[in-house]
Formats: C-alpha cells, structure tokens, sequence
C-alpha cells in the first residue's frame, strides 16, 4: 500500500544523507532554498516518478462532469470572458445566458430572472457564491443584493444551470441556478489593482492581494462601486466591499476553504410623488462566514462538510409625506446559519452516489415589517443523486430533495435525468423534475403597522402563514453538439414550465379600521400560476484561434396565465450575440443584445422594448516589466439609451462608456 | 612499483576478455536492481529470456555489491539506487573492478547525469537507456492526440533548460508554438510561473524535472491545471493516473528489450553504446480527465501505434 508521507520521509533522508556524505556544497544549499521555500524538500527525479503508485489526485469525485454527462443545460462564463465582457456586475453577465431577462426596479438593484420576470428581485432562481446560497433571509428572499456582494475579478467562472433543479441545488432553485466560484486563491497571488471611470457616474476601484504557500493561500479583495443608475430614477448606489477566501491542504487527501466578507450598499430610492414610498437613501449592510472541509476518503469517496452564517441589515427610514411626523422604516435585520454534509462515493458498475443532509436556521429582527421582535424559522433538508452508466451511451440521473420547514410544512423535489450519446458529439438529453420555492419569512409573517404617538393608524402587509410552496414541473429535451473539427458546441433546450401555486398579494379586509390604511390590507395567498413552453439554443463557434462567437435565443410563449401580468412579464424572444477579438495585441468585444416587448410593471403603460442594446469594448493588455496592464475602454448601450422598468416615470438606461486602467504585478 | 602493478594487472585482465571472446566462453553479467521486485523484476526477467547465452546473477544492487565473486564481464544496473549504489562501491573495491562497463537503465537521464557527476571521473566504461522521451515524440504526441490545440506551455527547470531550443525547433516544425515560463531554480517561483503560462496556454508539457514536478508539487500543479481546464501532457505513467491527461512512456518490458539490444552491441563490437533513450513505447490516457474537460481523445493504442508509423517513414 503506497503511503505518500512514508515515501516522502524516506526519500527526505536519504537525500539529505547523500549530499552531506559526498560533501556536494551546492547541492546542500540548494536543498536548504527549497526547505525555505515551501517546507518540503523536493527529492531527485528517479524512476519511481514514472513507475510507483502516486496518490490519484484528480479523483472521479473532484472532476467536473463533461457537459456531454450533465442533467441539463448549463452556461459557462469563465473568468477571461467575464474580463472580456465589460461587465460591471453578475447581473450584466446574465445577458450572455440564453432565457435570462436582466432588468431592475431601479439602476441600484439588477437583477435577472430566467424565462419569466416572476418578481423583482431574483428571488425564484438560487445564487450560489462558493457553495453559499445567498437569498436574503430577512425579507423576500431577494438573491439581487447577495449576487452582488462579490468581486467581478474575484470570479473564476460563473455555472449558470439553465432549469428547475431543487432536487440538487436546493428550495430555491426554482427558474435557473446561478453558481458562482470565485478563484482558489492560489491562483490569485500577488497584487492586483484596477480603477474604472466614465459616464453615469461610474467611479470603481479594486484593489487586490494574495498570498501563500502551497499549503496554504489567502486572498484578500477591496472595492468600491458607484454610479447614477438610470436616467430619471432616485437611484445613485455606492457600494463597498471587502472579502477574504483562505485555501488551505491541511493534508494531501483534504481541502479547507474559508471564505468572508462585508458589504456596504448605500442607494437612492423613492419618489417624490409617491406618499408611502418617498425618495430616501437605502442602507444595506451585510457580512458572512463561510467554511467548507472536504477529504478525499479514496479515490471514489468524498466527504464535505459545510457551514455558513450571514447577517443582514437594512436602513430604510423616512416620513408619510402627507403626514411629515409619520415614520415609514422597512428597515430590520436577517440572520442565515447553515450547515451541511454531503458524501459522494462510487459504488462501482457505472454507478455513483452522492447523499447528504443540511439544516438551515433563518431568523428576521424587524419590528416594524413584522410587528414582533424576532420570527424564525428552521428548514431540514435530505437529499441524494444517483449517476448511473449503464452502457457507455447512457448516463442516467435520478435524485430527489426532501425538505421539512417548520412553517411551510413538507416539500418533496424528485427529478429524473437521461442522456444519450447518438454518436461521439453529439448528446440528446431528457429531463423530468419538480421544484418548489419556500415561502420568504415576509410572506409567512409580515405584519406591517404604522404608529402616531404610540397609536396605530395603519397596517398594510398581514400575512396570515397560508402561503405554501410554490411548486414548478418542468418537463425537457435538449441536445448538445459539440465538434472540434468545426470548433463549434451547440446546446438546445426545450421545455415546458408548469409554475403552480405562485405566491402573491391578495387584498383584504381589515377590521377594525384604521386612521390612513382603512381595512384595505394585503396578504400573501397562492394562485394557480401558468405554463412557461419554448425553446432556446446557445452557440459558441470559434472560427480561428483569435475569434469566437457566441449566439444565443430564447423563444418563448405563456399558457394558461390567468392574469395579464404573468404573460406580460414573458418576453416572446430574447438574442444575444456577442463577438469576441483579438486584433493584433488588442481586444475587441461587441455584445449585441435584443429582447421583445414586456412589463414588469403595468402591462400597458409600463411596456418596454422591444429593445436593441450594443456593448462594446477595446482593451491593450501589455507589460511593464513584471507588471501586467491594461487599459480598456467599454460602452453599455453604446447604440443609444433605452427605457428600462417603469417607462411611464421616463426611466432610461442611458448610454455610458468608461475607461478601466488595471495592474497586476 | 604501484604503476608497475596497476599496468601488469590491467594487462592481465585484457588479456582474460580476450581469451574469454576467443574461446567464446559464456559471459557473465550481473544485474544489480535498485529494488526487489516491481519494474526491476520485470526488467530483469526480460533481460534473462532476451540474453540466454549469458550467465546471469540477479541480486539487490548492495548484495552484488558486497559479493567476493571475481569481477563480472558487465554490470547492468537497473534504476538509479542501482547505478549509483553499484558505481560508488566498485569504485571503492579497487583496481581489479577498475575497466568493468556499466549499463545504467530503467533510471531518468537527470540522475543517470547525476549519478555520474557524484563519481570520480572516468574510471569505469558506463552508458544507458534514460526513460526520458526524444522531444520530437513529445510534440509529435500533442500533435496527433490533440490536434485542437495549438500553444504548448513548458516550465523549464535547471535539468530541462538545455532542452528548450530542441522544444521549440520540434513544436515550430509541427505548427505548434512554444509558450515558455521564466525559468524556475527554486519550487518558490513555480506555480507564479504556471500562473502566468496558464493565461495563454492551451495545453502544459510536463519536463522531467525534479524542481518542478516532484511529489511535494505534483499535486497542486495537477490541481491548477485542471482549475484553468488546460491539460497537462506528463513524463510519466504515474503521472496521468494521478491526475495528467496523457503520456508516452516506455514500459519496463520496452526499456529491457533495447537493454538487451545495447548488451548485444557491446558483446559484438566491445565498445558500450551512446547513451540512448527509449526506441520502443507506449501511450497512456486518463480517460476520466479527458472526459471532464470536454477533450474527445482516440484509443492509446491507436495513438501509439501512429506516431510508430510516423517515426518509421519521417
């Protein structure tokens, strides 16, 4: 039985034995820098480098499956496409996804949403950062704020899983999962800093430094964001934001990653003719830790044991402008521990298993959006995926996640996965799955009451704990084409998405009445929802080694949707087309970006599009010595401005172009 | 006097080896394993059923070593502890051991080099059959089993260093261009270097080079590899089941063979060969690797058996 530690400590001593017997000085020394270097002194190249058995490193648990093997359709966007992009945040990325609608109910909160803009603030699609599910836990479960308490050059590369898939992602990963995994930090040593200004208001600065041994690499990430947002919207954002990520190999079979980090977002919000919804500065403070151990059991067998807390608080005050000595505060505070394990192990015969369980703990402090000084919940997850290779042609996929929440009741997310490979690069894959989203703390127990003098005048959100899951069943064919010879990988997809039981606000009657509100209150109740069917491709052609180009399109159509809302809220296509170039020692980038007409507000008079959008961007990457440069100028809407979320307030996403200086040395 | 002595035995001894191949005695051959078992068994084996004629000892390199036999016609060392170990003792046992060749084999043409620099020069006939590839096999490898790709990364070590012109003459004449890293004295500067190579490279060659690729950085290498999806082509089986997406090596039936073949011409001509590397060998695949990063890779076999054909008719 082959023990590396063993190996290593005899092959140490005779080396050390060897150099000082022959008296070979240089030798001595130079095995002295390597012990100074790294701790481990590197033994002579014999023929046991190419004969004896050395640890499996890449073991079948820690390699990615090929696209050809996965349960679905998946984009990714590595870290040269995102440099590449000129993209100032995730959201902006998201355009390059096929179904994804990227918008915002003003400039400081984007947001995408897969297929549908179900809601305004992501809360139906599961953001994952280095495992860590980000939804707000003290509101509506909003994913836009967590999305954006991460560094864009901080990103290795961004997995977006196009699809329902909460058998292996979780509640929440109910339209699309947007995995993000930021850079081991080995492979972001030394320093980077960077400085982005331009129009709309855009000042950003990063700055960048990691560090380490083998053993052990540590990163840590500054920056700071502004801009005005949109045209016409009190919207202007600032945001800042530190982080921290330590890899450590504590032994050669286990990893340790630690991640944290604090996010300070302060944005305009309001307007000035809305009573209940005045213009003010919006404050958002997050921090979260976040820790994840994995070992290597045996080349088959991994074992991860996860955890992470996150707090969040908002300030959010102002006065009824009516009644100036009315406070309107929608501030609180929200709290998320988790914890999970998770056991993947091959069980031979083309056969692999992964299992595990999670508990997570939610837990808002809001007087005033839930008239209580704590509500808290606790949700208990089990789950497991079996991959199963019963020829070489076929991989099939079966998992399924159980959830109890100490609300919400019991959900159950199975889902079934098959795919086929015709002929070598070419995969048909089919898909059979059933999704829930839980519902948010606020839309169990919102009570939201308004005080004058101690006395209570009104109350607008009462949520009465009826709301239940929502649930989608979705149904897919895809086919993925990948041909080398024509350096060229396709991947279709068509569905069907049957969303159930969506959770919405429904008036009611309150009694007795109240001095502002009346008895006119709302509560969050299920309705039947509507069926999402189409179809969308993505293609990433790379005709020569200097270009690539992507093309991506969605088609979509809204059944059985029984309010106009929900079909509004559908575009009938969305393209991308983006163009990649190298030009000599420059690169070129233009994205052009179209979507149909939609509403994500009033169906009439807030319909926007259709919508042409062109980004471009022409960056001279050089040296300076050891230092590497570059400078890049960008243009969002480079083709003009386009009316964004309420056209009926005259909201304009406005041209803007900025220059980025960054140094890396 | 000591002169006299050392010329009246030397003379002795010619004058034996002479008689030996006039009267076509059997010759006798040690062969001195580095270890019991394993690749030096398998040589050693090869090397009795290829040599029939010869009388044969197989034993532990220190139990030949300290054996009172009269000298053998020939030593053939298997593995580095072997050539080392044997070199240093016979050294040691005086003038009558003085003159006998040594076939260093189954061992990296870095410690065949330092093997000998760890000796006083000169004193015994010595070659070998390194496991190191010829450059040309290496690029022909990346050529044919990854004809995508185009920018062949090395990290170039103070033993592979001098190879760097031949790596670049041999991707030139494929159409392949040779992505250079800084070169790397000390395991500090490695994985800066891999970093910076990594940006632009489609695939990494691995050089036999103790101060880069060793057991202590094997490990996060393959991982850094695998996390910027380039692959790495190794020097050496283990390598790819560890982690590597492919090779060519010559298995220790292969390095036998051309053993037996360099004895043969020794026995022919009298005179030891060049040093030689590898005439036969054969490919190895991750096929879990190649999958996972989206690679489509023919059969080893096939692959192997078109760079045969592409050697044999340039």
């Amino acid at each position: 039985m082959y023990h590396p530690a063993h190996d290593n400590a005899i092959r140490h001593k005779t080396t050390v034995k060897a150099t000082v017997r022959r008296g070979h000085f240089p030798r001595i020394l130079f095995a002295g820098l390597l012990c100074h270097a790294g701790g481990v002194v590197a033994a002579e190249l014999t023929e046991k480098d190419y004969f004896s058995d050395l640890p499996e490193v890449l073991t079948v648990t820690r390699l990615a499956q090929p696209l050809s093997e996965t349960p679905g359709a998946v984009t990714v966007i590595d870290r040269a496409t995102i440099r590449r992009s000129g993209a100032r945040d995730v959201a902006d990325l998201l355009r390059l996804v096929p179904g994804y609608i990227v918008n915002g109910w003003n400039g400081a909160n984007p947001v995408g949403t897969y297929h549908s803009a179900i809601d305004n603030g992501g809360s139906h699609n599961q953001v994952l950062i280095d495992g860590r599910s980000v939804y707000s836990a003290f509101y509506l479960g909003d994913t836009h704020r967590g999305m954006m308490g991460v560094v864009l050059e901080d990103i290795e590369r961004i997995e977006v899983l196009r699809g329902s898939n909460s058998a292996a992602y979780g509640a929440n990963a109910f339209l699309g999962v947007i995995n993000i995994v930021t850079s081991h930090a080995a492979d972001t040593t030394g320093t980077l800093a960077g400085a982005t200004a331009g129009g709309e208001g855009i000042r950003d600065t990063l700055l960048r430094h990691g560090w380490g041994s083998p053993q052990a690499f540590f990163r840590l990430t500054a920056a700071r964001q502004s801009d005005h947002g949109y045209r016409n919207a009190r919207d202007d954002k600032t945001s800042s934001q530190l982080h921290f990520r330590g890899d450590l190999k504590p032994a050669p079979d286990t990893d340790l990653m630690l991640t944290a980090g604090v996010l300070r977002q302060s944005a305009g919000e309001g307007f000035s003719t809305a009573a209940g919804n005045p213009p003010r500065t919006v404050i958002w403070d997050s921090f979260f830790l976040n820790g994840s151990w994995q070992k290597s059991l045996s080349p088959d067998e991994l074992l991860k044991i996860s955890a992470s807390y996150e707090e969040e608080s908002s300030y959010d005050r102002s006065y009824y402008q009516p009644i100036p000595a009315l406070l309107l505060d929608f501030g609180g505070r929200g709290q998320r521990l988790s914890a999970e394990l998770q056991h993947t192990v091959g069980l031979g015969a083309g056969l692999r298993a992964n299992w595990g369980f999670g508990v997570k703990h939610e837990a808002a402090l809001s007087p005033p959006l839930y008239f209580s000084d704590k509500v808290s919940f606790e949700r208990y997850q089990l789950f497991g995926n079996v991959e199963w290779k019963p020829h070489e042609r076929w991989v099939i996929n079966a998992g399924s996640l159980w959830e109890k929440h100490s609300m919400a009741g019991s959900e159950f997310a199975p889902r079934l996965a098959a795919n086929y490979r015709l002929a070598p690069g070419h995969t048909l894959r089919a898909g059979l799955t059933r999704a829930f989203r839980s519902p948010s703390l606020f839309e169990l127990k919102s009570d939201t009451r308004y005080f004058l003098g101690g006395v209570q005048i009104g109350r607008t959100y009462v949520a009465r704990g009826g709301a239940r899951a929502e649930s989608v069943e979705a149904r897919e064919l895809g086919y993925l084409g990948e041909l080398p010879a024509m350096h060229l990988v396709i991947d279709v997809r068509a569905f069907e998405e049957r969303l159930k039981d969506l959770i919405r606000l429904r008036d009611y009657t309150l009694l007795p009445s109240l001095a502002v509100t009346g008895t006119a209150a709302r509560d969050y109740v299920n309705y039947p929802g509507y069926r999402l069917r189409g179809i969308e491709y993505q293609v990433r052609w790379k005709p020569r080694a200097d270009t690539e180009i992507w093309l991506n399109q969605a088609f979509l159509t809204t059944l059985d949707s029984v309010r106009e809302q929900d079909s509004a809220a559908t575009p009938r296509h969305i393209t991308t087309l983006a163009l990649f170039q190298r030009i000599g020692a420059l690169e070129f980038t233009a994205q052009l970006h179209g979507v149909d007409s939609m509403s994500l507000r009033n169906p009439v008079s807030d319909r926007t599009g259709p919508l042409m959008r062109l980004d471009l961007r022409l960056a001279w990457p050089f040296r300076i010595g050891a230092t590497r440069a570059e400078i890049a100028v960008a243009s969002q809407a480079a083709n003009g401005g386009y009316p964004v979320f309420m056209p009926s307030r005259q909201f304009e996403f406005a041209r803007r172009t900025f220059g980025t200086l960054r140094l890396e040395f | 006097m000591r002169r006299v002595m050392h010329v009246v035995i030397s003379a002795a001894w010619l004058l034996s080896m002479t008689l030996a191949y006039a009267g076509n005695s059997p010759q006798r051959i040690w062969v001195a394993l580095a270890e019991e078992g394993g690749p030096y068994a398998e040589v050693a084996a090869v090397l009795r059923a290829e040599l029939p004629a010869a009388v044969m000892t197989v034993a532990s390199w220190s139990r030949l070593a300290d054996s009172r036999d009269n000298p053998p016609d020939m030593i053939v060392a298997i593995g580095h502890a072997a050539f080392e170990g044997m070199l240093g003792r016979l050294t040691a046992r005086g003038a009558t051991w003085e003159g006998v060749p040594v076939i260093a084999t189954l061992l990296p043409r870095a410690s065949y080099r330092a093997g000998l620099d760890n000796q006083p020069p000169g004193r015994h006939p010595v070659t070998a059959l390194v496991l190191d590839q010829p450059v040309a096999r290496q690029m022909a490898l990346i050529r044919r089993a990854l004809p995508a790709l185009q920018r062949v990364a090395v990290l170039p070590g103070p033993q592979t260093r001098p190879y760097l012109e031949a790596l670049a003459h041999e991707a030139g004449s494929r159409e392949l261009k040779l992505v250079k890293a800084g070169s790397i004295d000390a395991a500090k500067h490695i994985f800066t270097s891999l970093r910076a190579v990594l940006e632009t490279a489609d695939v990494l060659l691995a050089l036999p080079d103790t101060v880069v690729y060793n057991n202590a950085s094997l490990q996060n290498i393959l991982l850094t590899t695998y996390r910027a999806r380039v692959p790495l082509v190794a020097f050496s089986p283990a390598h790819v089941r560890a982690g590597a997406l492919l090779a060519v090596y010559s298995t220790p039936g292969q390095i036998a063979r051309q053993t037996a073949a360099m004895v043969r011409d020794w026995q022919a001509s009298g005179r030891l060969p060049a040093v030689q590397m590898p005439r036969e060998f054969a490919v190895i695949v991750n096929p879990k690797v190649a999958a996972s990063l989206g690679i489509a890779l023919d059969d080893a076999a096939e692959i192997a058996e078109d760079l045969r054909r592409q050697e044999d008719n340039p």
